[in-house]
């Protein structure tokens, strides 16, 4: 079979089937770029931002970009080899100059950073030896995940009266040793594998932003295909952060930080194209070979026509086990056959919505995930949900009450009103109603145990960019690539 | 030798371990683990609770006003019949001075309609409210079986969507009735959310959430008390409170589409069984852009109280979608046909007879 995209005269063998066109292994690259560039052009704003602006000697021209990559994440890593063709463009272009900057963030965790690091500088490295030039043009940083935690000066203990599920906080300040981490949030605090999975995405989301704060970045470009957006939509629905959708996906606003106006945008390049178009193009380019568990992602669903698709998801895991984004990525992959359009109806569903009208007396942002509340979610749960028992009508339920009361269970019930008592009364005196958004309520009513939380107040995160390990490893790099420039020369 | 007399194995009281009581009284055995959010309840405090909550919704929705009638869609099945017996105890315990009636529909589908009719008479009798019925045929010359033996199986549930909603309607403005109450729950709301998101219908995304429906130019007002209540948790209530409902599923296939939907929510519940309500809390919380004028493209705008010019139902286009599937109807219907020709009827109960065969 032929590419249908070539010229007639002389068309190369189909390597690629997508959207029910073939295409060769050029044709496809070619075709993933342009979906991914018009993405980056898309308004005037990104188009200054990504442009050579003359005179060359304005330095406000440059446009500085986070580029978050992880080497989990397939869509980062095509996003990244499209970004660097297209500053190889530029250099070839305007006499070795470029519009842009890239900043290349990667969060780790302790246990997976030396694989993590070795595979990013592997790759950034490779690509620096492409653009032949001595030049800031990428920056690679590296922050452990645990920075969330060491970064901010206050932490907050939220607590919810299963009564009426209001929320309740103390805050105090945090120094020295006396710092959380991943672990024992994840360990200590989450009862099941969807919350771990939720706060550890809100961690990231938040340092990924802090860093574009304080770095000065113009636009942080997320690597979201267009089935992972369709499933974190579905997924915020589903967790009842439905108010969130036009947020999220907000590219027209400059972001805003804990009431504080940012100078970045986001973007999601990547946004027109599918997740197994995605696959593909990585297995051409040969970029698989960054990729952490890069043998289950050999084995994910792609395009190609001469390697057979087999489902990525692991088959044996349990429902139980998975998190509500696996279940949904699960359901778009079991129904993408017989209903081949939905992923892409849902995001232009998703792109007609706006933010609801707030009926909260003051605008507030849920101190877990940061997102605005809109409306207040204790008063909504509490008229829904009755929590007062039927009373005790007999001797033996008396009795029986009596024995719980004196039991472990009644001890540790006692033992929760106690910590609600002690931090009702210490509460900071911040309205009632501007805690947590809904889908942090419940996540903090069912999944975290005793219902108490302790969570870093993410307004206090400070000095971000010095905590990158970034400076010992760009100088390798520069060091490596400046050898083989003057090899070279 | 003295006689020690056996102990009684059948009236020796039952020791209640303290992990085994009730999560809300602590002082009653449990008995079920609520679906809405896995804590155990006793029996008491579960029908306790699941009361207080529909009253809540009620009142807090002011869904009744003092001396009105309502019409409870009925149609044996458990969301309705828990409905009419949670209204009549609601109205009797709370005083809300509203006059409940049955009003059912029959589709014409042998083999189920008419067996959940005869639960919805005994409701009748049991509940001692007053039952009026509708039928498709009375109403569209077609009942259901019939549609189907010429519009094929897969669209039953359009054709009955439709024609049902509007008998409802005609059916309780014949009876002088202006509000309509459904059986719907929070399952029903939260997968018309997802449904809508995932078929991009924006038109019904806003509202898919209304408690209460209405038309300007329609009398006919809807409502859902059951708009927070588990599906799970209706069954549950029928089965302590005993009563009287008609389980079978219509013989007619479900709707393809719909049934992932199911699927996928039944997955979600396994891991989050909050996420029903949270579903809706979204669903609420789904706000449209407002429209971008486009000065050049011609619009014909939806006027809210338009109505057929057919049959003078509300339509938002020159007819209404119940015209126009007759309209459809009437062209595939045989020219001849046999006289007292039964064959269409019960359709749906000899599909089934034919599955349950094996060899």
């Amino acid at each position: 079979m032929e590419c249908q995209r070539c010229h007639v005269s002389g068309r190369k063998p189909a390597t690629v089937n997508s959207r029910k066109e073939r295409f060769c292994d050029e044709c496809f690259i070619n075709f993933v770029s342009i979906k991914q560039r018009k993405q980056m052009m898309k308004d005037e704003f990104f188009r200054n931002l990504f442009k050579v602006v003359y005179p060359l000697d304005q330095k406000e021209s440059i446009g500085k970009i986070l580029l978050p990559l992880s080497p989990s994440d397939s869509g980062s890593l095509v996003m990244l080899d499209i970004v660097h063709d297209l500053l190889l463009e530029q250099l070839k272009q305007h006499n070795n100059h470029t519009g842009f900057t890239v900043d290349v963030l990667t969060i780790f965790t302790e246990e997976n950073f030396p694989v993590v690091r070795e595979r990013m500088e592997s790759l950034v490295k490779e690509k620096m030896l492409e653009l032949n030039k001595t030049s800031n043009i990428y920056k690679v940083h590296f922050i452990n995940i645990n920075e969330f935690f060491n970064s901010t000066s206050e932490v907050s203990s939220l607590i919810i009266d299963d009564g009426n599920f209001e929320i309740f906080t103390k805050s105090r300040s945090v120094g020295g040793g006396n710092r959380l981490t991943l672990d024992e949030i994840s360990g200590e605090y989450c009862l099941n594998n969807s919350s771990r999975t939720d706060l550890t995405s809100i961690m990231k989301v938040q340092l990924i932003k802090h860093f574009a704060y304080e770095n000065g970045n113009n636009a942080i470009m997320w690597g979201h295909s267009m089935t992972k957006l369709s499933e974190v939509i579905i997924s915020l629905v589903v967790k009842g952060k439905g108010s969130q959708i036009a947020t999220f996906l907000d590219t027209e606003s400059f972001d805003n930080l804990d009431d504080k106006p940012c100078n970045y945008k986001n973007l999601y390049p990547m946004k027109d194209l599918l997740s197994v178009e995605i696959e593909s193009f990585l297995q051409i380019k040969n970029l698989a070979k960054y990729l952490i568990n890069a043998e289950e992602t050999n084995s994910k669903p792609s395009c190609s026509v001469t390697k057979n698709p087999s489902p990525s998801l692991d088959k044996q895991k349990l429902v139980k086990n998975m998190t509500i984004n696996e279940i949904t990525n699960k359901y778009f992959q079991d129904i993408q056959n017989d209903y081949s359009n939905i992923i892409s109806t849902v995001l232009r569903t998703a792109d007609k919505l706006t933010e609801p009208i707030s009926n909260m007396i003051k605008p507030s942002k849920c101190q877990i995930c940061q997102s605005k509340i809109y409306s207040n979610p204790s008063d909504w749960l509490d008229r829904i949900t009755v929590t007062s028992p039927y009373p005790i009508e007999t001797n033996e339920e008396e009795y029986l009450f009596k024995q719980w009361q004196d039991s472990k269970l009644g001890q540790s019930h006692t033992h929760y009103m106690q910590l609600l008592g002690e931090i009702k009364n210490d509460n900071d005196g911040s309205n009632k109603d501007d805690k947590l958004c809904y889908g942090c309520l419940i996540l903090l009513n069912t999944s975290i145990k005793d219902k108490n939380l302790i969570w870093p107040k993410v307004n206090t995160m400070n000095g971000l960019v010095n905590s990158t390990n970034n400076d010992r490893e760009l100088s390798q790099i520069l060091e490596q690539f400046e050898i083989n420039s003057d090899l070279e020369e | 030798m003295s006689f020690t007399a056996p102990s009684d194995p059948v009236n020796k009281p039952v020791k209640v371990k303290v992990s085994q009581l009730c999560e809300l009284c602590h002082s009653r055995k449990a008995l079920i683990r609520r679906p809405k959010n896995l804590s155990k309840l006793c029996k008491q405090c579960f029908c306790s609770v699941f009361e207080t909550e529909i009253h809540n919704t009620i009142v807090a929705n002011n869904l009744f006003q003092r001396g009105e009638r309502i019409a409870v869609g009925a149609s044996g099945g458990k969301d309705s019949t828990v409905l009419a017996h949670m209204l009549k105890l609601l109205n009797e315990r709370y005083d809300y001075g509203i006059e409940i009636v049955l009003l059912s529909i029959d589709e014409g589908i042998v083999g189920y309609r008419d067996d959940s009719l005869a639960t919805v008479k005994r409701n009748q009798q049991q509940y001692g409210l007053p039952l009026e019925i509708f039928s498709f045929k009375d109403l569209y010359n077609w009942t259901m079986d019939e549609i189907v033996s010429v519009a094929g199986i897969r669209n039953s549930c359009t054709y009955c969507g439709v024609f049902r909603r509007q008998s409802l309607d005609r059916g309780a403005a014949k009876l002088g009735i202006s509000h309509v109450v459904t059986g719907h729950n929070a399952d029903d709301m939260a997968e018309t959310v997802l449904m809508n998101i995932l078929r991009g219908d924006v038109a019904r995304l806003e509202k898919s959430t209304a408690i209460i429906t209405q038309s300007s130019g329609s009398p006919i007002k809807r409502s859902k008390p059951f708009k927070y209540s588990y599906q799970k948790e209706i069954v549950l209530y029928a089965h302590y409170m005993k009563l009287d409902y008609f389980s079978t599923e219509c013989t007619y296939a479900p709707e393809a589409f719909r049934g992932t939907a199911r699927e996928y929510m039944k997955n979600l519940e396994a891991v989050r069984p909050s996420c029903i309500v949270d579903i809706i809390q979204s669903g609420e919380n789904l706000a449209l852009k407002a429209k971008k004028s486009n000065a050049k493209k011609k619009v014909v705008k939806f006027v809210d109280g338009n109505r057929c010019s057919k049959c003078g139902y509300l339509s938002s286009n020159i007819i209404c979608k119940a015209c126009m599937l007759l309209e459809g109807l009437e062209k595939s219907r045989a020219q001849v046909s046999i006289e007292n020709d039964t064959s269409t009827e019960g359709a749906a109960m000899k599909l089934r007879a034919l599955e349950k065969l094996s060899f």
